[in-house]
C-alpha cells in the first residue's frame, strides 16, 4: 500500500518533466516580432501550423482556408493580418492569396504542400506600430492565429444552395403527400429555409495562442 | 365544465397543430441536412468519381475540360457538404429555435384568439340578455344583427323571431279588439233601425191594403182616381227607400255577427285556380289569373273555402270597380313564406289613394259615392283572414311598385298560416 503511493508520487513529479519535454518543439518554434527603425513590428517564424494533423485536414477540402492573425490585449482583438489558402484538387496546386497592416497583398500559386509550409515558414507580415518594450523589461505580445475553414463567398454560396435544397425537399413532401403541386404555406417555407439557411455562418475552429516578447526597440532607431 | 371544454379542446387542437409543425419541419431538417449526401459512403463515392475523371481525362485530353467541369461540379458538392457538416450544430440548434419560436407563436395566437373569443362572447351574451330584458319588458323591434352559428347566435336569432311574433300577434289583437267595437256598434246600430223599419213597413203595408179598399169607393165617385194613384206612388216609393235601408242594415248585421270559420284542409294552388276559372265571368272587364311555384312544394292550408271565396270576391269587386271599363288583369300569386302561405292579389288599376291607405282596413271607409257602398268589405275581409289566424295586408300601391314587372295597381297580400295557431275566438 505504501509503495504503490510513493510511485504515484514520484509520477506526478516526472509529469512536469514531461510536459516541459513535449512543449520543446513549439518552444524552439515560436515566433517572434521584430521592429524596424520606422517602428513597424513584424512578425516572423511564423508557427508551423500547416503540418498540424488537423489543419493539414482543412486545407485538402478544397475550401478555402483563412488564417487570422491577431493581437490580444486590453480585453480587445486586433486583426493585423490575413492568410487564405485553397487547394485546387484538379491541378493540384495550392492558391495563396495574404494581406497584412501595411497592405501588402500577394497573390501566387504553390505547386506543393512542402513548399507551402516553406513559404509559410518564411512569411514575414506587418503588424503595425506596437509599444516598445522598455529596456530592461520583458513586455509580452499575446498572438492569436485563428483558422476559418472556408470564406465568405463559399457562405454566401452554401447559404443559398441550401436554402434551396431546403425549399425543393419542402415541394417534395408536400407533392408526395397531397398529390398537387400546391403547396399552401410555400412562402412561409422559403423564408424558414432563408431562416435556417442563414445558420451557416464563417467561424474558427481552432485557434493558436502564443506569448511573444514585444519587439525591442535599439536606442537611435528612428520612430 | 362546458366552459372547461371550451378552454381545452382548443388547446389540444392548439398542441396538435403544433406537434404536426414540428413534425413538417423535422422532416424538412431530415431531408434537406442529414440526408443530403452527409454519408460516408456517399462521400466515398464522390471522391472515387472525381479520381475517374482525372483518370479519364489523363486517357482521353481532348475531353479533359468537360471531365474536368463534372470534377468541379463534384467538387463544390462535397465542399458545400463540408461546410454545412461544419454548421451542422448551429444549424440544428436554429431549427430548435425557430421550432420553438412556432410553438410559441402558435400558442400565442390561439391563446389571444381563445381570449378575444371569449371576451366577444361576454359581449354577444350582455346584448343578448339585454335583449331578453327587452322582450320581457314588451319590446317587439329587436334586431340584434348576430350572425353566428354558434349557440349565441341562435339564441339571438330566436328572440328575433319571438318579438316578430309578438309584434304580429300584438298588431292582429289591436285589429281584432278594434273590429270588435265596430261590430258591437254595428250590432246595436242594426239593432236599433231594425225594430222601427219592420214597423214601417208593416205601417206602409197596411196603408196600402187600406187605399186598395178605398180605391173601389173612389170608383164610387168619393175620392178623384188621380188622387189614389199618387199617394200610391208615394207608399211604393217610401217602400223601396225602406228596403234600401233594410239592405243597409242586413250588412251591418252581416259584419256584426261574422261567423266562426269553417276551417278544411284546402290546397290553396287548386282553390286559387278553381276560382278563377269559376268566376272569370263574374266582371267582364278582369282577366283573372292563377301563378304559383310548384318548385317550392307549397303545403296545404286549413280555411274557409266560403269565406276565403267571399274575400276573393270582395277584392276582385274592389278592383274591377278601380279598374273600370277599360278592363285589366287581377293575379293570384301563391308563394311560401316561413310558417306562412301567401297569396298576392295583384290587379294592374289605379291603386289606392295615399289617403286612405293607413286606414283601408278600418270600417266604414271607402271611396264610393255615398249610398253605394259602406266601407265594410275590407273590414270583413281582413276579419276573416284575422279569425284564420292570419292577417291581410295593403303590401303596395300603384306608386310602391315603380321599377317592377307590373308597375300599376295594388297588391293585397293573404297571410294564411301552414301550422293553425291558436284560435282567435
Amino acid at each position: 500500500m505504501r509503495a504503490g503511493a510513493s510511485r504515484r508520487r514520484g509520477l506526478w513529479l516526472l509529469l512536469p518533466l514531461a510536459l516541459a519535454a513535449a512543449a520543446w518543439p513549439a518552444a524552439a518554434q515560436m515566433p517572434r516580432f521584430e521592429s524596424d527603425p520606422a517602428g513597424m513590428a513584424w512578425l516572423r517564424d511564423l508557427p508551423p501550423l500547416l503540418v498540424q494533423p488537423e489543419v493539414r485536414k482543412k486545407l485538402d477540402t478544397g475550401l478555402t482556408t483563412s488564417f487570422e492573425f491577431k493581437l490580444e490585449g486590453g480585453g480587445e482583438q486586433r486583426i493585423f493580418a490575413l492568410f487564405d489558402v485553397r487547394f485546387e484538387p484538379w491541378d493540384e496546386i495550392y492558391e495563396v492569396a495574404w494581406v497584412d497592416r501595411r497592405g501588402r497583398f500577394e497573390r501566387l500559386k504553390i505547386p506543393s504542400f512542402e513548399q507551402l509550409a516553406e513559404y509559410w515558414r518564411s512569411l514575414r507580415l506587418a503588424a503595425g506600430n506596437l509599444p516598445p518594450a522598455v529596456s530592461g523589461r520583458s513586455e509580452k505580445l499575446r498572438l492569436l492565429v485563428e483558422l476559418v475553414p472556408f470564406s465568405q463567398r463559399e457562405q454566401d454560396e452554401t447559404q443559398r444552395w441550401f436554402s434551396d435544397s431546403l425549399s425543393q425537399a419542402g415541394q417534395g413532401t408536400a407533392e408526395g403527400a397531397a398529390g398537387s403541386g400546391k403547396d399552401s404555406p410555400a412562402a412561409l417555407g422559403q423564408a424558414l429555409s432563408v431562416l435556417m439557411a442563414t445558420s451557416i455562418e464563417r467561424r474558427s475552429v481552432f485557434s493558436y495562442r502564443f506569448v511573444v516578447p514585444a519587439p525591442v526597440v535599439l536606442a537611435g532607431s528612428p520612430r | 365544465m362546458t366552459r372547461l371544454r371550451a378552454t381545452l379542446l382548443p388547446l389540444l387542437a392548439m398542441v396538435i397543430g403544433a406537434a404536426l409543425l414540428f413534425q413538417a419541419f423535422q422532416q424538412r431538417i431530415n431531408q434537406g441536412l442529414f440526408a443530403l449526401g452527409q454519408s460516408g459512403e456517399v462521400r466515398a463515392r464522390l471522391e472515387a468519381s472525381k479520381a475517374d475523371l482525372r483518370q479519364l481525362a489523363r486517357l482521353d485530353p481532348a475531353g479533359a475540360e468537360d471531365y474536368r467541369r463534372r470534377f468541379e461540379a463534384i467538387q463544390l458538392l462535397l465542399e458545400r457538404s463540408l461546410i454545412v457538416e461544419e454548421n451542422e450544430k448551429g444549424i440544428v440548434r436554429r431549427s430548435e429555435l425557430v421550432l420553438l419560436g412556432l410553438m410559441v407563436g402558435s400558442i400565442a395566437a390561439a391563446t389571444g384568439f381563445l381570449m378575444w373569443r371569449a371576451s366577444r362572447d361576454e359581449q354577444r351574451l350582455v346584448q343578448v340578455g339585454g335583449a331578453l330584458e327587452d322582450l320581457a319588458g314588451g319590446r317587439t323591434d329587436l334586431e340584434l344583427g348576430e350572425k353566428g352559428r354558434d349557440a349565441i347566435g341562435r339564441i339571438a336569432r330566436m328572440i328575433e323571431e319571438t318579438s316578430r311574433r309578438m309584434a304580429r300577434d300584438q298588431r292582429r289583437l289591436r285589429s281584432l279588439e278594434n273590429l270588435s267595437a265596430w261590430q258591437e256598434a254595428a250590432r246595436r246600430h242594426a239593432h236599433e233601425m231594425r225594430t222601427p223599419l219592420t214597423g214601417a213597413r208593416l205601417e206602409l203595408e197596411r196603408a196600402e191594403s187600406l187605399l186598395e179598399g178605398e180605391r173601389q169607393v173612389a170608383h164610387a165617385g168619393e175620392l178623384p182616381g188621380e188622387t189614389v194613384e199618387e199617394v200610391r206612388r208615394g207608399l211604393r216609393g217610401a217602400r223601396q227607400e225602406l228596403e234600401r235601408l233594410a239592405r243597409f242594415t242586413r250588412a251591418f248585421t252581416s259584419f256584426a255577427k261574422l261567423p266562426a270559420p269553417q276551417r278544411v284542409e284546402l290546397d290553396l294552388e287548386a282553390f286559387c285556380r278553381e276560382f278563377a276559372a269559376t268566376f272569370a265571368a263574374a266582371w267582364p272587364n278582369l282577366r283573372i289569373g292563377c301563378a304559383a311555384r310548384p318548385e317550392e312544394g307549397l303545403p296545404a292550408v286549413r280555411a274557409d273555402r266560403d269565406m276565403l271565396r267571399q274575400v276573393l270576391v270582395n277584392l276582385c269587386d274592389n278592383a274591377s270597380l278601380a279598374i273600370g271599363e277599360a278592363g285589366g288583369e287581377v293575379l293570384l300569386r301563391i308563394s311560401c313564406r316561413g310558417t306562412y302561405l301567401r297569396l298576392d292579389v295583384a290587379d294592374d288599376g289605379p291603386g289606392v289613394a295615399a289617403e286612405i291607405r293607413g286606414r283601408i282596413f278600418e270600417p266604414y271607409t271607402t271611396t264610393r259615392k255615398i249610398g253605394e257602398g259602406m266601407g265594410l268589405g275590407l273590414a270583413i275581409c281582413r276579419k276573416i283572414l284575422l279569425d284564420h289566424g292570419g292577417d291581410l295586408e295593403l303590401v303596395a300601391a300603384a306608386e310602391q311598385t315603380e321599377g317592377r314587372e307590373n308597375p300599376k295597381g295594388a297588391i293585397f297580400r293573404l297571410s294564411l298560416p301552414i301550422e293553425p295557431i291558436s284560435e282567435p275566438r
